[in-house]
């Protein structure tokens, strides 16, 4: 027997990560400690995999475990009540709206910041989770992995002062929730082997000058990214596929506010490092798939290229800012003015538009460009005014134009249809398939798979098969 | 296996009524696992190992529990209950051991015990008590209990870490205030 074999079970493999990933053997942890699962024993902990508690806590705490049938995981006395406390009065947040926003009790979220070894665990990782926590590090991690610059932004946005938007304690806590689940997406594609492509672009810090403006390097930037993504001029068909799949980027949809269409946030990734992610409203414009692309695009804009200082964790887009024209003037912030050219730009090359719009230019033409590129009425008109340089007039009256079947097909923004009714929207689609596929190759418990998508264990277990048709994940 | 003396005073009794109690309701298992050879070696007094006697205890590092990852506690000693009595020695290198930590398999040489632990002198008649032991840990939380027994008949104040439900076996870490 070696160190191997004494902690992860009878495993053929020889260095431990691989040993981890092998491993049949079961984990539990309670509040503030953890260890194997014996024989006979059903605790009422959280159940994980050897592969969880391994990426977890390491390997020395899960010798530890073995060798003494537990590893202490508290780091100080009181981590866990502090943990709460301190990252509810970072979110600026009350204890009712936590309660609310996480389905649970006003008293639970009051125990868990005075008293929290009479809370179940369960109940503790579905707050921690709610409130842009790393569940996994509770009471093992000061903080438990929480970024509180992302706490104190989203606090600052609730001020009336802060500028547009003026967030709710609802739209706060969707956000807090929204950064757990791109945490847990980044984690999960890096265990499939499919990490996100973002590192592969550069921040841009050059947001113009009067001669240059931040528009022509919005335009500048999308030229650059299609090349890097070797797409050339023809139409994204899907951004839905390009964002998740190709550069794996988490999107995650939500119900908020009627004005905002979408966000960019940053939060602290499983191994500490930044990843960013997209919320997509699915109220308000984006209800038509073209608006959606474009507030996808915009997003993506500021994924990619915009550097940490001007995103500050989070950036919220209004319908008005993102559907604005992106030459006209209105926006004072060039960093919402280069996202707004990018994203255009990006969906429909100008040369592409010029090209299929000669002057004198027809409403036709401008529904052409719509069909081809998937880009809204008002988006069009704008573009393809900016394509001949402002110059050419456009007609004054256009037929009103819907996106075909095709486009509703391909991008499948739609996630009406879901096995497990429960499930709340943020957390459906690809990422609810990345953890069926984690639970499916043993990476993740059927309770941690639950905890992730917000239900039941049975009914996960359930539908698991289900769940992996709907969102398979591809080239694993 | 050998016999050895206790670490008590001298004052010895006899074995009390609640360890017979124990030895008849339980019974003793192999150890769960023994990763290498050294861990199945056979240690006695010369390498400090003792068997438990009567309160109270002289010879001893008087010690705490830990009570997080960062207040680890100090002096820990592992025990467990064998067919002579409850053995000990204190977790620190053993010569014998090249400087090794003493395994709870050191204190039976790979052979059968009943249960394992953790424990440390709170005082030379004062103890606090864990079932913290993989290789004899404690089937149940009651076997754990009738442990604590035991060691109170030998005349001790005994603190037991206790049981952790989520997990269904014995705390590492002393939780009370």
């Amino acid at each position: 027997m070696n160190e191997i074999i004494k902690v992860f079970g009878q495993v053929t493999a020889t260095d431990r990560e691989t040993a981890a990933r092998e491993s049949t053997r079961k984990f539990v942890r309670s509040k503030s400690e953890m260890g194997p699962v014996y024989e006979g024993r059903n605790p009422t902990g959280h159940i994980m995999t050897a592969w969880e508690a391994y990426t977890s806590f390491g390997f020395d705490i899960l010798d530890e475990a073995i060798e003494y049938s537990g590893a202490i995981l508290l780091e100080t006395v009181g981590a866990i009540e502090r943990t709460f406390k301190t990252r509810r009065n970072d979110l600026g947040l009350s204890i009712e709206s936590v309660a609310r926003a996480a389905s649970v009790e006003a008293g639970i979220v009051k125990q868990a910041e005075e008293l929290a070894r009479d809370v179940p665990i369960q109940a503790l990782e579905k707050l921690a989770f709610s409130l842009g926590l790393d569940e996994r590090l509770l009471a093992f991690k000061e903080n438990a992995g929480g970024d509180r610059q992302l706490a104190f932004r989203l606090k600052t946005l609730q001020q009336p002062q802060s500028g547009t938007f003026s967030l709710s304690a609802g739209t706060v806590l969707q956000f807090a929730e929204a950064a757990s689940v791109i945490r847990v997406q980044s984690m999960l594609m890096d265990w499939l082997g499919q990490p996100s492509a973002v590192k592969d672009f550069q921040p841009d810090h050059y947001y113009g000058s009067p001669v240059n403006p931040a528009w022509r390097l919005g335009y500048q930037l999308a030229g650059q990214a299609r090349g890097h993504l070797d797409v050339g001029d023809a139409p994204i068909p899907s951004m839905r596929d390009l964002v998740e799949k190709t550069l794996s980027i988490p999107v995650v949809q939500a119900e908020l506010l009627p004005t905002i269409a979408g966000a960019t946030i940053t939060t602290r990734g499983h191994d500490g490092t930044d990843v960013r992610g997209v919320v997509l409203n699915t109220l308000g414009e984006n209800a038509n798939v073209w608006v959606r692309r474009a507030t996808l695009a915009h997003e993506l804009g500021h994924i990619l290229y915009d550097p940490e200082e001007k995103l500050e964790r989070l950036r919220v887009d209004s319908y008005m800012g993102t559907q604005g024209d992106p030459e006209g003037g209105v926006h004072t912030d060039f960093v919402e003015q280069r996202a707004n050219a990018f994203a255009i730009a990006f969906l429909a090359p100008l040369d592409s538009v010029r090209y299929m719009t000669p002057a004198p230019i027809k409403a036709e033409a401008i529904g052409e460009v719509m069909q081809a590129f998937g880009i809204s009425r008002t988006a069009a008109r704008h573009h393809v005014f900016n394509a001949h340089y402002r110059e050419n007039s456009l007609p004054e009256w256009m037929e009103q134009l819907d996106p075909s079947y095709e486009w509703l097909i391909v991008e499948d923004f739609t996630l009406d249809y879901f096995p497990v009714g429960s499930v709340p929207l943020q957390r459906r689609g690809r990422f609810a398939g990345l953890v069926a596929e984690c639970h499916h190759r043993r990476m993740l418990s059927s309770q941690t798979a639950a905890l992730y998508l917000g239900c039941e264990e049975q009914d996960f277990l359930d539908n698991a098969g289900l769940i992996r048709d709907l969102h398979p994940i591809d080239n694993v | 296996m050998p016999a050895m003396t206790t670490g008590s005073s001298g004052q010895a009794p006899g074995i009390p009524n609640e360890l017979l109690e124990f030895w008849r309701r339980f019974e003793a298992r192999g150890p769960r696992f023994v990763v290498e050879m050294h861990e199945s070696q056979l240690l006695d007094e010369s390498d400090g190992a003792r068997i438990l006697g009567y309160a109270p205890t002289t010879g001893v590092d008087i010690g705490s529990p830990p009570r997080s990852e960062e207040e680890q506690g100090n002096h820990t000693y592992i025990w467990l209950i064998s067919d002579d009595g409850i053995r000990y020695i204190e977790e620190t290198p053993v010569s014998a051991l090249d400087s090794r930590l003493p395994k709870h398999t050191n204190l039976t040489g790979g052979q059968p015990a009943y249960i394992g632990g953790q424990l440390w002198f709170a005082a030379a008649d004062a103890l606090f008590v864990s079932g913290g032991s993989g290789r004899y840990p404690p089937i149940h939380e009651q076997q754990l209990e009738e442990a604590v027994r035991v060691f109170k008949a030998y005349g001790y104040n005994v603190a037991s870490l206790g049981w952790d439900p989520e997990r269904n076996t014995a705390r590492r870490f002393w939780s009370n205030p």
